[in-house]
């Protein structure tokens, strides 16, 4: 008698595929981004780290990074744990709207931001300064120095981490801090000694993550760092990139050097997460929990005044700037009303030739990038909650490790990979889609695997055992079970597709056809046109809400 | 001096009034239980002397200490700063912290010196029988032994009371038999004043000196397990404590009942009026077929389940059927008929609405 094998030839089909893309999006470029740093002049070695060590003090760039990443994160966990905590744990008012904000930072674009407080606190025309030195003879601010970088990258960055830690600390059982207060522990010692020990794995993802994060941010370093000639691992990756001619292997060798960093700190959270650890974290909610909100008595005010400034700071104020530049024609120093007029959104939306062309190019690669991302995200999860096959945890793996590599380090790679023939995608809308898919695939397996873990697998079961083949069963009952998480996951990766400017910057031709609108809006502030920047921003700013606040409104997890 | 006072303790959630004028003491060195229904208001209580909770209204005092006082210029001493302990029925043993983390914690928070900290929680973990545990973590523990540890940890630092939220719900039969004989050992040798809050019946009558039983955020009955076995103050008392046969009667002389199917009661004590009869089902045993009387009915078997010790025997008498549970004489099949001998004994009679 023939034995049926136990997975039919399309499930093979559908491995190898994605096996295929797997390779293609992360695994190919960092090959190359490998083999590239340690080209020589002369063929191979180590040639191009000492080069950068010797003729480009890389130690300061090394220096200057750590102490830029360092500090961001720092930052990031007071203000982001502090929020979360205040939220999660306590009964602090208005905790809808204080979730909205932070969110509402997470979604804006990083360089935003930045902008803003340039108009703000550059040290001889930001307004604050301008305005200090009008009332008290100083002009105190500066941030076009490592501390400006830090703060304003933390602006963005806490955000990330609130919704890391606040979800794992809403999903404590409430008696954990009861016990500790029945044994009479103050709200202080429950906190450090409780609540946030608990949280433990996450609280360091968070770390970790931040730190990997704000070696790859460029453009506040850019916007920020650059005129004031701070260097740091970003910065100095685009001068190579812009140098004449380029220095692709220095480039390489730096990635390399963040990327076995960003390993190490990876391997920290693993260890944290294998197994034998989990169960001295993992908090079980049994039946009866009670969320046991800590009363914040007369520390209320106090709390309000810190959540409520965080998020002046980090969205509210920023946006206004924004606003008030792009509808202001002479840039710095006033906050005068006599200048305003539309003229900024009338030049962008009818005189800049290549507006609807920009607008275009954005949505195609950010849509294009959606489209693989889901694809290739629903099956890698596929076959590694719903299938025994061989090499499905790999695959996962693959898919998913370039969370551990700094944005920058990635595009690099990616450049090199796709620089030379047969396969010269360099400067084409193609290669700025692929990176970018390959940077999304993480969160997008990371969440529809959640969604699978999240749908009983006996009702794809019950389908199956009324006769629907594995491709029908899909189709008609995981996908539609699925619909809201991919319908979510999509939403976000496009949405970072879209004010993504790494990947567009370092890896388009330069002319119109891969120009996207992050790219325009940085191009237009390094000419100095802060206020065509602003309006194209908010031009940014307007596409991004039309598309998040629809699924805000359904979502209830991100509420 | 008496261990706590609850003094017309009221609580409202929303429309809903959880404790409604509630008010108690328990002696030092006692064990009392809560027993009742989920939602009878039992945890409201053990969770306003505990400092978690905000009564709207009252007075509560450990010892000769106010803690809780709704009066003007009133008191709500924080949680942390009564001084007591408290077992919670999920354990919320800290998982991030070894045995002797977690039973040093209460010592460690009071600025206790760390060998007076040591002998503390060795002498805990002793009490408890779980000497040589201290540097394992939770998540190696059996239920009963992370049980073991709760209580480790609440005895450590020597509280003035000792609150018991549901503390036998989570283990298994066997696991809750020992540790109710654990707890009670535990408290002898202690002498530490216990609040317990149960809904279950075997478990309050086994580990309390005294038990309140509530519904809907009153106190229903106050007494002893023996006071409240024998002598329910009510028939949701008596209902509570174990499945009974209920049916209304009327009397024909002082020491005569007419049941609701027309068969007579002979009682042993006198009554008047109307009354409402309640019969355990360990009340009555069932006979061959024979001359009818009082406190002997004539009945057909309507169901017969063996489930070990006993048999569960539905006897259908006139218009009532019976529960019983009898553990003697032959099986009477499903359709045989019997006499069901009644022990007068053993009725439970309340004054029935005329």
């Amino acid at each position: 008698m023939k034995r049926k094998t136990e997975f039919g030839i399309g499930l093979w089909g559908l491995w190898l595929g994605l096996a295929v893309a797997v390779f293609v999006l992360s695994i190919y470029p960092l090959l190359w981004l490998a083999r590239g740093s340690f080209k020589t002049a002369a063929g191979y070695g180590f040639g191009r780290y000492v080069e950068l060590f010797d003729r480009f003090s890389f130690a300061d760039v090394l220096v200057n990074s750590w102490v830029y990443a360092l500090g961001t994160t720092a930052m990031s966990m007071v203000l982001g744990v502090g929020l979360a905590v205040l939220v999660a744990r306590t009964d602090i008012p208005g905790k809808g709207a204080i979730r909205l904000a932070t969110v509402l930072a997470f979604v804006s674009p990083p360089w935003l931001t930045a902008m803003a407080y340039v108009f703000l606190a550059s040290p001889n025309a930001g307004i604050v300064n301008v305005l200090m030195n009008g009332w008290f003879g100083v002009k105190p601010f500066d941030v076009h120095s490592m501390a400006g970088m830090i703060v304003v990258s933390a602006l963005f960055l806490y955000a990330f981490v609130f919704l890391t830690v606040e979800s794992a600390l809403t999903a404590i059982d409430g008696s954990y801090e009861e016990a500790a207060r029945i044994a009479g522990a103050g709200r202080w010692a429950v906190l450090f000694r409780v609540t946030l020990p608990l949280v433990t794995p996450a609280l360091v993802a968070a770390a970790v993550f931040s730190l990997i994060i704000a070696w790859g941010l460029f453009a506040t370093p850019a916007i920020l760092g650059l005129p004031a000639r701070v260097y740091v691992f970003s910065t100095q990756l685009y001068l190579f990139l812009n140098a004449f001619p380029p220095r692709l292997e220095l480039a390489a060798a730096m990635g390399m050097i963040f990327c076995l960093s960003a390993a190490v700190l990876g391997a920290v959270l693993y260890l944290l997460r294998r197994p034998g650890a989990a169960g001295r974290y993992a908090v079980i909610v049994g039946k009866g929990r009670r969320p046991a909100l800590l009363p914040l008595g007369h520390a209320k005010w106090g709390a309000l005044v810190f959540a409520w400034a965080t998020s002046t700071l980090s969205v509210l104020l920023p946006y206004v700037v924004i606003g008030f530049m792009s509808i202001n024609t002479s840039w710095y120093g006033e906050l005068s009303l006599a200048n305003v007029s539309l003229s900024n959104f009338v030049y962008v939306l009818t005189e800049y030739p290549n507006t609807l062309r920009v607008i275009g190019n954005s949505l195609q690669i950010a849509g294009i990038e959606t489209l693989i991302v889901l694809a290739v995200g629903l099956g890698v999860a596929y076959l590694s909650a719903r299938t025994s096959m061989p090499g499905r945890e790999a695959l996962k793996g693959f898919a998913t490790y370039t969370v551990l590599v700094p944005s920058v380090a990635f595009v690099a790679g990616v450049l090199w990979a796709w620089i030379q023939p047969p396969l010269a995608l360099y400067g084409t809308i193609a290669v700025i889609v692929l990176a970018q898919a390959a940077r999304s695939l993480p969160i997008a397996v990371r969440n529809i695997a959640d969604g699978f873990r999240q749908l009983d697998p006996a009702l794809e079961e019950a389908a199956r055992i009324t006769g629907a083949g594995r491709f029908r069963v899909f189709v008609r009952v995981t996908l539609p079970l699925l619909r809201f998480v991919a319908l979510s996951t999509g939403t976000i990766v496009f949405l970072s597709g879209l004010r993504d400017l790494n990947t567009p910057l370092f890896l388009g031709s330069g002319s119109t056809d891969t120009l996207t609108l992050a790219v325009l809006i940085f191009q237009f502030w390094g000419e100095g046109r802060a206020g065509e920047s602003a309006a194209f921003s908010i031009l940014l700013l307007v596409l991004t809400l039309v598309i998040f606040l629809p699924l805000y409104r359904r979502e209830p997890s991100l509420r | 001096m008496s261990g706590v006072v609850v003094e017309k303790l009221s609580k409202v959630f929303g429309t809903v009034r959880a404790v409604d004028d509630v008010s108690f003491g328990v002696a030092e060195g006692s064990i009392l239980s809560l027993l009742g229904p989920s939602g009878c208001g039992k945890t409201t209580i053990l969770r306003s002397i505990a400092g978690l909770e905000a009564p709207d209204s009252g007075r509560i005092r450990l010892g000769d200490r106010p803690v809780f006082d709704a009066a003007e210029g009133g008191v709500l001493v924080p949680a942390e700063e009564r001084n007591l302990g408290m077992v919670f029925q999920a354990y919320a043993i800290w998982p991030h912290m070894t045995v002797f983390e977690n039973v040093a914690f209460g010592l460690k928070v009071r600025g206790t010196a760390r060998a007076a900290t040591e002998a503390a929680v060795a002498a805990a973990l002793r009490l408890v029988r779980l000497d040589g545990y201290g540097a394992r973590y939770p998540s190696e523990l059996s239920g009963g032994q992370q049980q073991r540890v709760v209580l480790a940890r609440c005895l450590a630092y020597k509280p003035t009371l000792l609150l018991l939220d549901e503390p036998l719900a989570n283990l298994d039969a066997r696991l809750r038999d020992e540790m109710r004989v654990e707890l009670r050992r535990i408290q002898r040798e202690t002498g530490t004043t216990m609040i317990a809050v149960t809904h279950d019946q075997a478990e309050a009558l086994a580990l309390s000196d005294r038990i309140l039983v509530m519904d809907k955020g009153r106190i229903v009955q106050d007494g002893t397990p023996e006071e409240i076995w024998r002598r329910p103050a009510a028939p949701f008392v008596a209902d509570f404590l174990g499945t009974v046969n209920r049916f209304a009667a009327r009397t024909l002389d002082p020491t005569t009942l007419v049941a609701e199917n027309g068969a007579r009661v002979a009682l042993a004590h006198g009554l008047s009026g109307a009354a409402e009869i309640c019969l355990r089902p360990t009340g009555a045993v069932l006979e061959a077929p024979g001359v009818a009387g009082p406190n002997r009915w004539p009945g057909v078997v309507a169901a017969s389940l063996f489930v070990g010790e006993y048999r569960e025997v539905k006897v259908r008498c006139g218009t009532l059927e019976l529960d019983l549970r009898i553990s003697a004489g032959p099986d009477y099949p499903p359709g045989a008929p019997v006499t069901v001998v009644i022990d007068p004994e053993r009725l439970i009679l309340f004054r029935g609405e005329a």
